[in-house]
């Protein structure tokens, strides 16, 4: 039973061991060479390589900085690479040497690394990581064929090219990029150097518009937060005053009362215009009644033909329904 | 590796000032339209508020009535009250002139729903009267 359990542990060890290394494993890009003199390169459409640089790429110092970070030495590279190299628009790196005993500083022309490389037809999806040679194949001991003519050297930790002729023991560049894993020194190639418009202005342009997005994304989340206010306002003045939640039943409750004004408006006016009618001396209003929207009046005439007078002040402003005259006796019957 | 072309980010950050601009304006429309809306309830509700006052306040308008018949020359006539449920009815048998101006010109100058009112000359001094108010 044990025996059982414990082979059956061993196999799942296995498996899980299998899956880790697949994991973990790096994936090796297939690496070229490329000189100035480097003519034809053939790869697959879909393949990705990595790109060592030969030395005719850049210029590289060794020295002792005191400084202690990449960063620090950003700035003090391309001063001291000033008079050594020739006109073109240069970029820098640096990193401290593995012993730590001094900092290599690069220089290097983008737009020649660029055009080398559309001479070449490699595209940039082609390309995983750009490497220098001296990053490269630091410790290597005998010399590189490169090409049938040249060769790679080292000479006082600095690796240079040399006529071929002139070394012995040349051993394959593929074998020894093959034997050297790539380092984490890979560089960046700006190919847009030569733009009509120069870095400083882009930078100028570029820090320009993040402050208006700053700006203007500021003026948003405010004005947020104040539309917030506003909601919360417009909830506060519904709960003050009472209003029905939706503005349907607002309007109609609105309405209603609106409607009563209007029709308690109407039945004033139109009272104040029955009574200030004009009557002769021994004239008056008998009565008067308010009933289901209207007015039903009598009045006592000094003479019946009086009511044709009243009838027509009446009728400048008030719908008569019914008007008679019995005997002194005016009776009418008007709509509010 | 390549560098991306600086071009590009110029447009990207362009292309978000763009948006966040927009973004903006919008905002700032739906700020607006809300002070708009706000300024109208507010407008609308003092207007409701004083409408209920006026037509859907039954204690105010209660007392309101009251006071017009405890006015100087109508408290010495007998009046018959009849309060039901939302409805409140007067009737004066026999009021003077004076009287009567008072009691019309009042209740016509309130804001009070008047309901019915009828008025019946019985003689040169005295007039019966019967008004109704909806509270």
């Amino acid at each position: 039973m044990q025996a059982n359990l414990t082979s059956k542990f061993r196999v799942f060890e296995d498996k899980f061991n299998d899956i880790k290394k697949n994991l973990l494993k790096k994936v090796d890009y297939k690496t070229v060479y490329i000189d100035k003199n480097t003519t034809n390169i053939t790869l697959n459409e879909k393949e990705k390589v990595d790109i060592v640089l030969s030395p005719s790429f850049y210029w590289v110092r060794d020295e002792k900085l005191p400084i202690k970070y990449e960063f620090q030495a950003k700035n003090l590279v391309p001063g001291l690479f000033e008079g050594v190299l020739s006109e073109g628009n240069y970029s820098y790196i640096s990193y401290r040497k593995a012993d730590k005993s001094s900092w290599l500083l690069y220089a290097y022309d983008d737009t020649l690394i660029a055009k080398k490389l559309d001479a070449l037809k490699i595209q940039d999806r082609q390309i995983h990581a750009i490497y220098f040679a001296q990053s490269e194949l630091d410790n290597i001991n005998q010399p590189i064929k490169t090409d049938d003519t040249l060769a790679l050297i080292k000479h006082e930790d600095t690796l240079i090219s040399m006529p071929l002729t002139l070394v012995e023991n040349a051993t394959s560049i593929d074998d020894a990029l093959r034997v050297n894993s790539r380092t984490s020194h890979s560089i960046a190639i700006n190919r847009y150097s030569n733009l009509p418009i120069s870095e400083k202005s882009i930078n100028i342009i570029a820090v320009t518009l993040i402050l208006f997005i700053g700006l203007f994304l500021t003026e948003f989340m405010l004005s947020k937060k104040s539309l917030q206010e506003l909601y919360a306002q417009s909830f506060e003045i519904k709960r003050q005053y009472k209003l029905p939640a939706t503005s349907f039943e607002l309007n109609s409750m609105k309405k209603n009362l609106q409607r009563t004004a209007s029709e308690q408006e109407k039945l004033r006016e139109v009272i104040t215009y029955i009574v200030k009618m004009p009557l002769s001396n021994g004239e008056h209003l008998l009565s008067m009644e308010l009933k289901k929207g209207q007015f039903e009046v009598s009045i006592n005439l000094n003479e019946p033909k009086h009511a044709e007078k009243i009838k027509n002040y009446w009728q400048k402003k008030l719908s008569i329904k019914s008007m008679k005259v019995k005997e002194k006796t005016l009776s009418a019957k008007i709509d509010i | 590796m390549n560098k991306i072309n600086p071009l590009y980010i110029v447009a990207l950050l362009l292309f978000l000032l763009i948006i966040v601009v927009y973004k903006n304006s919008s905002m700032q429309e739906k700020m607006q339209y809300q002070q708009t809306m706000n300024k109208q309830t507010l407008q609308e509700a003092k207007e409701l508020a004083s409408l209920k006052k006026a037509f859907k306040s039954e204690g105010r308008n209660r007392a309101m009535f009251e006071s017009i018949l405890n006015h100087p020359h109508l408290k010495k006539f007998n009046v018959e009250k009849d309060v039901a449920k939302g409805r409140y009815e007067i009737k004066y048998e026999n009021l003077n002139k004076q009287a009567f101006d008072a009691l019309s010109s009042k209740l016509f100058n309130s804001t009070l729903k008047i309901d019915s009112f009828t008025f019946n000359r019985l003689n040169d001094n005295n007039i019966s009267v019967k008004a109704g108010i909806i509270l």
